[in-house]
């Protein structure tokens, strides 16, 4: 046929546009025009704030066991009530966020940063590098992640951080597939062709003149890969197979409150709240840093 | 079609070849070999079962060989045999085979039915009341973990309002088998949840792109009843991207099936993966996750062809 | 004026697009009439307001357009009461249309026959077997070769030429009284142009339908309508039997138009087409201001004088432009200059008038 076919409508939430470099001063007022995204950013800070320095200004440790409050309804002693020892819910969930909130983003940086160079090798070198490492990128997502982890995590012991490597080699492909196309949009960009004319090395050119470029979508992509550790690490702890008891995290702290569900709903309830907040305020910043990051996203 | 299909198959081969190398790799790598991770059990079954198992993973072979003689022996089914049972693996795992498919089939059949009536009223009545509704819960349904979500619906509908049971399946003796629908209705609902919430925001997004398109208006101009122009015209146009982020999305299908059985102790290959876990019993590990991903390799197959239907452009490509 | 109403009748036809920039008036009091059977041009400059006008008749304006005053009639019945049962009633069966561009006015994912048998569906009572032979039978009849065979391809397997005669066998399986065209040859080369325009004109005889003719090339339509009228701004600034608006255009813009088209059946232009200067004007009025009063065209327009810059003419018949007013131009001094148009010069032979 001698005429060209539109192709089909994408949905417009997929990610990935080439993007120029932002400039600070510019991204942080983009950024300020989306008030979700900044109230997001401020529950991510004063969650993390309160975990970090939260277990110092309680009076209880986490693994106080008080056997004169055991399964204590939320009271002034007790604002989240106690667990099935007794032990305080607010110090054990500010203790755990911890751990949830150091994996994930542990766990998120090593993804983006494995999925970054395999995207970026990938859309550069072309060819049989890039056949190779996109195969091997579709191997890798054909595999059920989260029963790879758990096996995985038995070789290694599941400790939070072999908790958080594994995790984070096993959420690359993403950012891969997201980071191979950006490159592959930018490759013959004059900048990059003045670069290479000049003889820059290829590492060089890749890492001083592309990937700068292709920082957007990084960036959008480690935000939500965050919220996506953090509940992989919750539920395999919630499955016994992840951090192990007594350490407490949200996940093992929810395997625990199945067994008094009804007598205890508060042990159900607040620990996923703590779990919802943060993924909610991950998902929200990473669609405030979409539209901020993208020149092209839209302008209110 | 015909060789639009042949092409996709041969596809399929070598995808399907580099994840029985990754998996056979994750054996070797346990610690000290499939040799170890025998001994790891801790339980050192009777010393016949180990010389079979040694016979059988010919340990003193070259990795190579050790590799070909397992995909062979995969492929005619031959799985191993389970360290906890010392039952046959494949056995152990067709039996629990139909409870996860009724489960997985249920959940997917809700998902897809759901957000295509969510997906297309939203793009239909963009910013109504029911879109924002239906953007409010995407947000909650992306967000929100499946096993929590689990343990929610437990307690509101199992121990408070005391609609439905709280677990297993009805059937007798907490066999596999079909379950009754009544226990069907909580671990479906929330294998389900979150992809409702995320095809509907996709669908949706597809959908208003094509309604703009010309030949929607082309074809309200032939007087077309209006719902034949957003059904017969839109939908169908509308899926095409949407059926490939449904195909990547059901990888993620199988670990959710993982944790839904376990909490709803449904009698499926799932939670059998998580006791199998708990006992290092690595041959029935190993071949759960190779049956998990040969259903995604062809679900993502079906999910090809589906794509090659819709869209005659791709299939003539 | 006779006891029965024309086929098609706007009256004050006025569309406006309210955007957070400002009001854009897209239709600024349009009227015109078509009777059965009879073609009309409607002939302007892209954002002239003639895919909108078409569209506000078939009462598919995009959001946020509305009409905010004018009415439309078909045989006497004003279009604006519909409901959407009534819509369905009108569009396809009593007016279709053939849109621009063929590679997006048909679905890509169905067969082409199915898009011809959905109208026959529509708004007759042909069902399956009977419709598909129908739907052959209207294929064949606008050159589809072989279009039997072809009923279950696709869009993307015809070329651009083909595609648009198929997108005017599904607009004419209603057989309509009206058939609105909105430029359906703007995206064709000029060879496949020209058969598509002698294909709709066999097919209106033959099936005596009235035709809406919508271009920004008055050459197009030169051949093929009883009667043109000019769309600038919004609004008509001339309407006439179509030989007299080609013999003695009246106003500055369609003389303009003319003059910047090539001869229509003579040797290639030797000279330069006349250009027409400067830009059609912004229709968006911004909030808290005004529409301008002034003729639309004086900032364009060689022979304005102060009058035109005050208020804008409305439209009326020429001077000596036939007894019945049949010929009408919005122009306070219609044919300025006249004699030193060549192309009036050059026609006056065969001039009715």
């Amino acid at each position: 046929m001698p005429e060209s076919y539109p192709p089909a409508p994408a949905p417009r939430t997929l990610r990935g546009s080439p993007a120029p470099a932002p400039r600070p001063a510019r991204f942080g007022s983009r950024l300020g025009r989306h008030p979700v995204a900044l109230a997001a950013l401020a529950v991510l800070a004063g969650l993390t704030a309160a975990c970090v320095f939260g277990p110092w200004l309680l009076p209880l440790p986490p693994d106080q066991v008080q056997l004169d409050a055991i399964r204590a309804a939320p009271s002034w002693a007790h604002p989240l009530g106690t667990d099935d020892l007794g032990r305080d819910i607010l110090a054990r969930l500010l203790h755990g966020g911890r751990y949830s909130i150091l994996i994930g983003v542990l766990a998120a940086l090593l993804g983006t940063g494995i999925g970054t160079l395999v995207g970026g090798v990938a859309g550069y070198a072309g060819g049989r590098v890039d056949g190779a490492l996109m195969r091997a990128t579709d191997v890798a997502y054909a595999i059920p992640a989260l029963p790879l982890l758990i096996v995985l995590a038995s070789f290694t012991g599941a400790s939070p951080a072999s908790l958080a490597v594994i995790i984070g080699l096993l959420s690359w492909m993403t950012t891969a597939r997201v980071v191979r196309g950006e490159v592959l949009a930018l490759r013959e960009a004059p900048f990059v062709l003045a670069a290479r004319g000049l003889g820059a090395r290829p590492a060089r050119v890749l890492g001083r003149h592309i990937l700068p470029n292709a920082l957007g979508p990084i960036v959008v992509g480690g935000t939500l890969a965050v919220g996506n550790a953090i509940v992989v690490e919750s539920s395999m702890s919630f499955l016994g197979l992840g951090v192990q008891p007594p350490t407490p995290t949200w996940g093992n702290m929810l395997m625990d409150a199945q067994a008094s569900m009804a007598a205890a709903p508060w042990l159900t309830i607040f620990p996923g709240v703590a779990i919802l907040l943060v993924v909610l305020a991950v998902n929200f910043l990473g669609d405030g840093l979409q539209d901020a990051l993208d020149p092209r996203g839209r302008v209110r | 079609m015909a060789a639009f299909t042949l092409r996709r198959l041969l596809q399929a081969i070598p995808l399907t070849l580099g994840i029985t190398v990754v998996l056979f790799a994750v054996l070797h790598l346990a610690p000290g070999g499939p040799e170890g991770a025998l001994m790891a059990t801790g339980r050192f079954p009777d010393p016949e079962v180990v010389e079979a198992y040694r016979q059988r993973l010919g340990v003193d072979r070259p990795v190579p060989e050790q590799y070909v003689r397992w995909l062979v022996a995969a492929a005619r089914g031959d799985l191993g045999v389970s360290y906890s049972t010392a039952r046959p693996v494949s056995e152990m795992i067709l039996e629990r085979l139909p409870a996860t498919l009724q489960l997985m089939g249920s959940a997917f059949l809700l998902a897809a039915v759901l957000a295509f009536l969510v997906g297309t009223l939203s793009a239909v009545r963009p910013f109504s009341w029911f879109d924002h509704l239906g953007t409010g819960l995407s947000f909650l349904g992306i967000a929100m973990p499946v096993f929590w979500f689990a343990l929610l619906l437990q307690l509101l509908f199992g121990v408070w309002l005391g609609w439905l049971p709280l677990s297993g399946t009805g059937a007798a003796g907490g066999a596999s088998g079909w379950a009754r629908p009544a226990h069907l209705v909580l671990p479906a609902a929330v294998l389900s949840f979150r992809y409702v919430a995320a095809w509907s925001r996709y669908l949706r997004a597809s959908l208003m792109a094509v309604l703009g398109q010309d030949y929607i208006r082309a074809a309200r101009a032939k007087g077309l009843p209006e719902w034949r122009v957003v059904v017969g015209h839109g939908l169908r146009n509308a899926l095409i991207p949407v059926v490939s982020v449904m195909a990547l999305h059901l990888a993620t299908l199988f670990g959710g099936a993982v944790i839904t059985e376990t909490v709803f102790a449904w009698p499926g290959i799932g939670r059998m993966f998580v006791t199998a876990m708990m006992a290092r019993d690595y041959p029935l590990l190993m071949g759960i996750l190779l049956l998990g991903s040969v259903m995604v390799v062809l679900f993502n197959l079906l999910a090809d062809l589906l794509y090659g239907w819709l869209d005659p452009r791709i299939r003539h490509a | 004026m006779s006891g029965t109403p024309p086929l098609l009748e706007v009256r004050d036809l006025t569309v406006r697009f309210p955007t957070r920039s400002g009001v854009v008036h897209a239709v600024d009091g349009v009227s015109f009439g078509l009777q059965a059977g009879e073609s009309l041009g409607l002939v302007g400059e892209s954002g002239a307001g003639k895919s909108v006008t078409a569209l506000a008749i078939l009462g598919l304006l995009p959001a946020p357009g509305r009409v905010v005053d004018g009415s439309v009639r078909l045989r006497g019945r004003d279009l604006a009461g519909l409901d959407a049962r009534g819509w369905r009633g009108v569009r396809g069966r009593e007016i279709a249309m053939v849109f621009q561009d063929p590679a997006t006015s048909l679905n890509p994912v169905l067969p082409v026959g199915r898009q011809v048998t959905e109208v026959l569906e529509a708004h007759t009572s042909l069902r399956g077997r009977v419709a598909r032979a129908e739907a052959e039978r209207l294929l064949a009849r606008v050159g589809i070769p072989d279009a039997g065979r072809r009923l279950d391809d696709h869009p993307h397997q015809f070329s651009g030429g083909q595609r648009q005669r198929i997108h005017l066998a599904a607009a004419l399986a209603g057989r309509p009284a009206l058939l609105i065209a909105d430029e359906p040859t703007t995206a064709l080369d000029v060879t496949v142009q020209a058969q598509i325009v002698a294909l709709v004109r066999e097919l209106r005889r033959e099936m005596g339908m009235a035709v809406l003719w919508i271009t920004h090339d008055l050459a197009l339509v030169a051949g093929v309508v009883d009667r043109v009228a000019v769309l600038y701004a919004g609004r008509i600034v001339e309407e006439a039997p179509a030989a007299a608006l080609f013999a003695r255009p009246a106003h500055p813009y369609t003389r303009a138009l003319l003059a910047s088209m090539p001869a229509l059946d003579g040797p290639e232009p030797s000279g330069r087409l006349a250009a027409i200067e400067g830009r059609p004007p912004d229709l968006l009025v911004p909030p808290e201001s005004d529409p301008p009063a002034h003729c639309a065209f004086a900032p364009r327009c060689p022979h304005a004088a102060d009058l035109c810059w005050v208020e804008a003419p409305p439209l009326q018949p020429v001077p000596g432009g036939g007894e019945d007013g049949a010929h009408r131009a919005a122009c306070w001094f219609p044919r300025s200059g006249d004699g030193a148009d060549p192309e009036g010069d050059a026609d006056a032979g065969e001039d009715p008038w």
